[in-house]
């Protein structure tokens, strides 16, 4: 890989060289610490997934407890992968990505970057530990109540402030396409989290609020907010992932740069619209929804254009896959980006909408995103950065990351595979009218009907679990008995 | 200007002006004699590894 990455930097070669003795310490003390949090929320949020799988198929699971019931696990297993799970794998991204590609050091040292990490861990637990004792604001994703969205508030900007002084001060020319993602996610991310956190607090002792917009328009921003979360979180910020370490990965790079520009100016200026799609035949106005249903099909062209240039970066060293099983996740997880940016945009037409909005459809449709390209984008960085990062000549195993690879993998199917038979089901029953024009299936009997895809669900869900355990002991293996990089360069290309 | 015309006279300029970012943007990026630059550009990931 050395040689051929030197090759296809030719260009940059004797400059390069020339800069080499003053080559920044990078700050990475604070990633190794991301990484950590990234596995260890990981594998909390894979838990209370199960968790609360088994109790919707096996209710007495609830153990009858309210701290335990699945409403209130509900928002910690969403909260402990998307903002727990991806939050910190950004946050251990970010910071590398932004060091390595900038030729700097991180804008405000290690004490800037340790608070924004150990202040995130804080708004995590205060989150998980109010929706635990039922302190919650009741819109999906922004649970948190007013007092943990002020400390991340506070939080956040300093993360801005840190990445933003940090591209300042880069040594490189230009900004490469990853930090346009990453930046892009952070500085979205806290206008969302300030337009849809507008709320009084009943008082300054309690956690109570109530935001200030009510009705229809507390929904349409309640959802200009969730799929926002889900555009600029779960997918610009891990493009931003995508379009370094594929690369690198696989030592050679990305396929067009001019695609990927192309497809950031796209992404950000179609994503942002396409909130309304989850209120069809709501209250919300006709124009309003087939404004967020038009712009979410026009998401297919950037979203695959992201895909072709992730997935053609590999053209020439296909063969890669075989060996490499971390470049397997990655990729992989690039087929999942495809698979469900496909799928989200037929969800949102109308037509569509009507039969799936509110089934389990949506759920499967949720999870391929979020344990096919999240997840596996994130293992994928996680195999190839930990050797880096703790200075180890390889990982401990290829042959488990080819098991948690498989293992995953077939949980997925069995997950999606699962929730669309359920779903298209359950729609099809409520619809469904007797000769006589009454509703044919009364709604216990649909939820009856879903038991059985329920426990395959569950299935899937252990799988997928069983794969992380599997990668926590091949990640602990490798930096405790793996020998030591003999050199630092050796590391950086091994 | 009342509130409501003032939000008219802003979505459309905006939706005139997001257009033609967009078109520039396009331009921009496929102008011909930008390909070699940008091209460079994809190698920054690989700059900080010959040491």
């Amino acid at each position: 890989m050395a040689s051929v990455s030197a090759a296809v930097g030719s260009d940059y070669g004797a400059s390069a060289s020339a800069r080499s003795a003053e080559a920044p310490q990078y700050i990475d003390d604070v990633v190794r610490a991301g990484v950590v949090a990234t596995i260890f929320w990981g594998v909390v949020g894979f838990l209370m997934g199960n968790l609360i799988a088994s109790q919707l198929a096996f209710p007495v699971m609830n153990l009858g407890l309210e701290w335990t019931s699945f409403g209130r696990l509900r928002p910690v297993h969403t909260s402990a992968v998307i903002f727990a799970f991806g939050g910190n794998a950004m946050i251990a991204a970010s910071f590398y990505i932004v060091q390595r590609t900038c030729r700097t050091r991180l804008f405000l040292g290690p004490l800037g970057a340790w608070c924004v990490f150990w202040g995130y861990q804080l708004f995590i637990v205060l989150a998980a530990l109010g929706y635990a004792l039922g302190i919650t604001s009741g819109k999906e994703y922004a649970e948190p109540e007013w007092f943990v969205d002020l400390w991340l508030t506070v939080v956040w900007v300093l993360y801005l402030v840190i990445y933003v002084g940090t591209l300042l001060k880069r040594e490189e020319e230009h900004i490469y396409v990853a930090n346009w993602f990453i930046l892009s996610f952070i500085i979205t991310v806290a206008m969302l989290h300030l337009g849809n956190n507008v709320q009084v607090p009943v008082s300054w002792t309690g956690w109570k609020s109530y935001t200030v917009p009510g009705g229809v328009q507390d929904a349409m921003i309640q959802w200009w907010y969730g799929h926002n979360a889900v555009g600029f979180f779960l997918t610009a910020a891990f493009l931003g992932m995508m379009y370094y370490f594929i690369p690198k990965a696989a030592g050679r790079p990305v396929y067009s740069y001019r695609l990927s520009i192309v497809h950031f100016w796209s992404l950000v200026f179609l994503y942002i619209w396409a909130g309304p799609h989850h209120l069809h035949y709501t209250s919300l106005p006709d124009w309003a929804q087939t404004l967020g249903m038009t712009f979410s099909v026009m998401l297919w062209m950037p979203s695959w254009g992201g895909m072709i240039n992730g997935l053609m970066t590999l053209s020439g060293v296909w063969d890669k896959l075989r060996t490499d099983a971390s470049l397997r996740f990655s990729v992989t997880a690039v087929a999942f980006y495809g698979m469900s940016t496909f799928e989200g945009p037929m969800m949102s037409v109308k037509a569509v909408n009507a039969l799936s909005h509110y089934t389990d459809w949506t759920v499967g449709h949720v999870h391929s995103g979020a344990m096919g390209w999240v997840g596996f984008i994130t293992f994928g960085m996680l195999y190839w950065m930990v050797p880096q990062l703790w200075r180890r000549e390889g990982l401990y195993s290829q042959r488990l990351v080819a098991w948690h690879f498989w293992i995953a993998t077939l949980g997925i199917v069995l997950y999606i595979t699962s929730m669309w038979v359920s779903g298209i089901m359950q729609g099809l029953m409520w619809r469904a009218y007797d000769e006589y024009g009454f509703l044919q299936y009364s709604f216990v009997e649909t939820v009856a009907a879903m038991h059985p895809f329920y426990v395959i669900r569950l299935m899937g869900g252990l799988l997928y679990l069983v794969g992380a355990l599997i990668m926590v002991f091949n990640l602990w293996k490798t930096v405790t008995s793996v020998a030591p990089a003999r050199t630092a360069a050796a590391a950086v290309t091994a | 200007m009342d509130p409501m015309q003032l939000s008219r006279v802003l979505g459309t300029v905006s939706t005139v002006w997001f257009f033609l970012f967009f078109v520039g943007m396009l331009a921009w990026v496929f102008w011909p004699t930008r390909k070699s630059e940008m091209d460079k550009q994809a190698n920054i990931p690989f700059n900080d590894e010959r040491r």
